[in-house]
């Protein structure tokens, strides 16, 4: 059987080479859908430990672009082994870079970690516009709505996409946090946003109160 | 006086006005309660920098509240330290005024910036785009009965014009009778192609002179030229005035689409400026600005939709495209640029709404579209702008640097101006050189590198771009900077100089804060650079020679921008500075009718690489803000 705590510490150590030879061997051994969970489970401890390095300024933006990628490739490769097996999600968050942006660095780094800690995440890319975050509201019914932009003209953009959660009736089913560069105190309340962060880790944590 | 109006329009008179007078000067301004002193100093048409653009994020527009010292608000608590608060600094775009006050600006000394107008040369032919053709026209007879105009016309195709070509506008007909009559039929002929731009009395073909601009987001260039010789007659630059209303290319775009009458202003200000330069241009060289008929502007895609007063709006939001790209011939009365009134205004194109005019002008100064060797130009700014290519092809791409290379968003970050550390030297200890020689006030971008590539080279900073702590550290030579190793808000810093020997008597560090600005500006740059490299199907090693374009490009050491990653570190030997090449390019565009049509082809052969959308573009940016050194 893998050892657990050495994957846990290898994620949280970005150690590539060690995370999928041990990912790999574990696969090849045919292993049940619960102790495939299990496996899970280590990795997202790992990105605990990743999220913690961030906020004591041990780990950089390069390293949780890289930690997310690490997490995808992880996850693809325990997938057939994985399926069938109900997962426990602690919450649902649709994520997008608003109308008129591009930059998805930091959707990206926040997604894997939602990801990571257990949420089902929805997202929906790049240069999203207020009527494709409606549509996907109505479908999924998530508990939180996550609006990332780094441009200054992304404000206004997040701004009509909470206008057009208000008019399909959806605003207050849902909480909204917004993040990226542009992102303060003031945006937040012109926006009508539940919660700001320029911070992943941060905005995690912020989703993770909302759905305790 | 604007404000009382504005005040009793909106129907608050009930608020009250102020005095505020602003040192050094005794610039009194009445002021209605409310304002900030940004708006303020802004009316009042001081030269102040706001390097984030006045939104509260940079905390460098510090200034004195000598008297009337209200309260601070919370972000300046932030930003300032306790002491700075006690002494009555307060952050200008965030103080508000409530009571009379008297306020202390910063030194004007400081606000000089170090404009750079040298640049390298090349050989190209004249091939003027106006011609000057001295004519005797026939003297009106009675005979005949014909025209001023049809005697005017006999004559331009006795010179070789096609009559039925020949064309003319309005203002020159109005000018006709008298022009002909007071010079006695014999007058000068200003031609642009087959159109009769203007006319002089008697012979004034000697002298024909042109201004080429570069207008920067920070600075504008112009240059005086003899458009026959090519000779510059003299230089002039200025502190783009739109700085006022924000320090980048994005504050601006928020500034013309958010403000009322942004656009306006922004138009107005940098014509204000052109037309100021053109006259000082003059005076420096003797000559009359009458004189000069043509002009060059090569800008980037902003500031060439904003002087052209042409909504840039669509620049900011995806898909990034700019209104305009082709080049323009447009009349200078036109855009009220104050040159001969025959003049013409010759606007090079843009690639794209990241890369415009300004990389064009680079592109035909360096001939990259007749180079053999395959060439990398890096013009280094808070966009860097990116060119790769040969004879063969040219990819370009516009890097969100942001504004780190010019000193915003550094905690002791500043612009190249006098007082800025512009090198920073690891010898048996720490040296650094200020510009103008007086007590250092901050970094500039060069120092950033120069400091910054000292640590790594010195293991002080981890390849993930932390501090290490003392014991930690493992090159010897590391330790004669024990001193200089310090703690900055829990975290590691590298002080540069301490406060009793700086100017503000604050000191002067790199953060770990700004190690990690400095990781994205120059992963940003990096990544452009690579995703080129793809792109084009080539290795570092194929690339024959690096030109750094721009102001920050001449003054940076190549060698610490290769240590800290910002060019390939095999590239080293390989670097060369080419001054402001974007000014050059603009002369050779105006002195030469070919390169500027040759600017057009160039600026429709590159092809522009959007980095936003560039499949594996997050995960190459990542690995760029690494500290790699092997």
């Amino acid at each position: 059987m893998i050892d657990l705590k050495v994957l846990t510490q290898a994620v949280g150590d970005l150690d590539e080479k060690t995370i999928l030879t041990m990912i790999n061997d574990f696969v090849a051994t045919n292993p049940s859908g619960e102790d495939a969970q299990k496996v899970v489970f280590a990795c997202q401890q790992g990105m605990a430990i990743v999220g913690e390095l961030f906020e004591t300024n041990e780990y950089y933006v390069g390293d949780l672009i890289f930690a997310g990628e690490l997490l995808s490739k992880t996850i693809d490769l325990l997938k057939p082994v994985l399926s069938g097996v109900a997962s426990q999600k602690i919450g649902s968050i649709v994520i997008g870079t608003v109308q008129g942006d591009l930059h998805d660095i930091g959707k990206n780094i926040f997604g894997s970690m939602a990801e990571a800690a257990g949420f089902d995440v929805y997202d929906l890319g790049i240069d999203v516009s207020p009527s494709a975050f409606v549509e996907k509201v109505k479908e999924v019914k998530p508990q939180i709505i996550g609006m990332s932009g780094v441009l200054t003209l992304a404000i206004d953009s997040m701004k009509n996409t909470v206008k057009a959660l208000n008019e399909a009736g959806l605003r207050n089913s849902v909480k909204i946090i917004i993040g990226g560069n542009p992102v303060n105190e003031d945006a937040c309340k012109q926006i009508g946003a539940d919660d700001f962060t320029t911070n992943a880790a941060e905005g995690l944590k912020t989703c993770q109160g909302w759905v305790k | 006086m604007i404000n009382e109006s504005k005040a009793h329009e909106i129907g608050v008179s009930f608020l009250n006005n102020y005095k505020v007078v602003f040192q050094p000067g005794d610039v009194l301004v009445e002021v209605a309660e409310g304002r900030t002193l940004k708006e303020v100093i802004n009316d009042a048409g001081l030269e102040f920098d706001f390097l984030c653009g006045g939104r509260g994020t940079c905390g460098k527009c510090r200034v004195k509240i000598a008297e009337g010292l209200t309260m601070p608000v919370t972000r300046e608590q932030e930003m300032l330290q306790v002491k700075e608060l006690e002494e009555g600094i307060r952050l200008a775009c965030l103080t508000t005024v409530h009571n009379d006050l008297i306020v202390e600006l910063p030194n004007q000394k400081t606000l000089q910036h170090n404009i750079l107008i040298a640049s390298d040369e090349r050989a190209f032919q004249i091939e003027p785009h106006l011609h000057k053709v001295l004519v005797e026209v026939d003297k009106p007879s009675r005979e005949t009965q014909s025209s001023d105009y049809r005697r005017l016309k006999e004559s331009l195709v006795q010179q070789g014009y096609k009559d039925l070509e020949l064309e003319s506008t309005i203002s020159v007909l109005r000018q006709m009778p008298d022009v002909l009559r007071g010079a006695n039929n014999r007058i000068t002929a200003v031609m642009y192609e087959s159109k009769v731009a203007g006319i002089e009395p008697e012979d004034s073909t000697e002298t024909m002179l042109g201004m080429a601009f570069d207008i920067g987001t920070t600075t504008i260039v112009g240059y005086l030229l003899d458009l026959y010789s090519g000779k510059e007659l003299s230089v002039v630059s200025t502190l783009n005035p739109q700085t006022t209303f924000g320090a980048d290319v994005i504050s601006r775009l928020t500034f013309a689409g958010h403000e009322e009458n942004g656009l306006t202003k922004l138009q107005g200000a940098v014509v204000g400026a052109i037309n100021k330069l053109i006259a000082e241009a003059a005076e420096k060289a003797s000559v009359a600005s009458s004189q000069i008929y043509g002009v060059s502007i090569a800008a980037n895609t902003c500031m060439h939709h904003i002087f052209l007063g042409i909504n840039p709006q669509s620049i900011a939001v995806s898909p990034y495209v700019p209104a305009l790209s082709e080049p323009l011939v447009l009349d200078a009365s036109e855009l009220a640029i104050s040159i001969n009134r025959a003049g013409k205004v010759f606007m090079l194109p843009n690639i794209a709404g990241f890369v415009g005019a300004d990389t064009v002008a680079v592109l035909l100064a360096t001939e990259l579209d007749r180079s053999e060797d395959i060439k990398l130009v890096i013009d280094i700014g808070t966009n860097g702008e990116i060119a790769l290519g040969s004879r063969e092809k040219i990819v370009a791409c516009s890097a969100a640097a942001g504004p780190a290379f010019e000193g915003a968003q550094i905690s002791s970050g500043m612009r190249g101006a006098a007082g800025a550390i512009d090198h920073v030297y690891y010898r048996d200890k720490l040296e650094y050189s200020v510009i103008g020689g007086g007590k250092p006030l901050g970094v500039c971008g060069s120092a950033l590198l120069d400091a910054v590539a000292g640590l790594v080279e010195l293991g002080i900073l981890n390849k993930r771009g932390k501090f290490l702590a003392f014991d930690q550290l493992t090159n010897p030579a590391a330790r004669r900077f024990k001193e200089n190793l310090i703690q900055y808000e829990g975290q590691g810093a590298f002080l540069l100089a301490e406060g009793d020997i700086t100017g503000h008597c604050r000191p002067i560090m790199i953060t770990q804060s700004d190690i990690r600005e400095l990781q994205m500006a120059k992963g940003a740059m990096a990544a452009g650079v690579k995703v080129l490299m793809e792109t084009y199907g080539i290795q570092a090693q194929d690339i024959k020679e690096v030109l750094l374009a721009g102001a920050f490009g001449n003054y940076l050491n190549p060698h610490s921008a290769c240590v800290i990653g910002l060019i390939p570190l095999e590239l080293e030997s390989k670097i060369k500075m080419i001054g402001n090449a974007a000014g050059t390019g603009s002369k050779l565009a105006l002195l030469s009718s070919n390169e500027f049509c040759r600017a057009k082809d160039i600026a429709e052969a590159v092809k522009f690489v959007e980095l936003g959308s560039y499949p594996r573009f997050n995960s190459i940016f990542g690995e760029c803000t690494y500290f790699n050194l092997h």
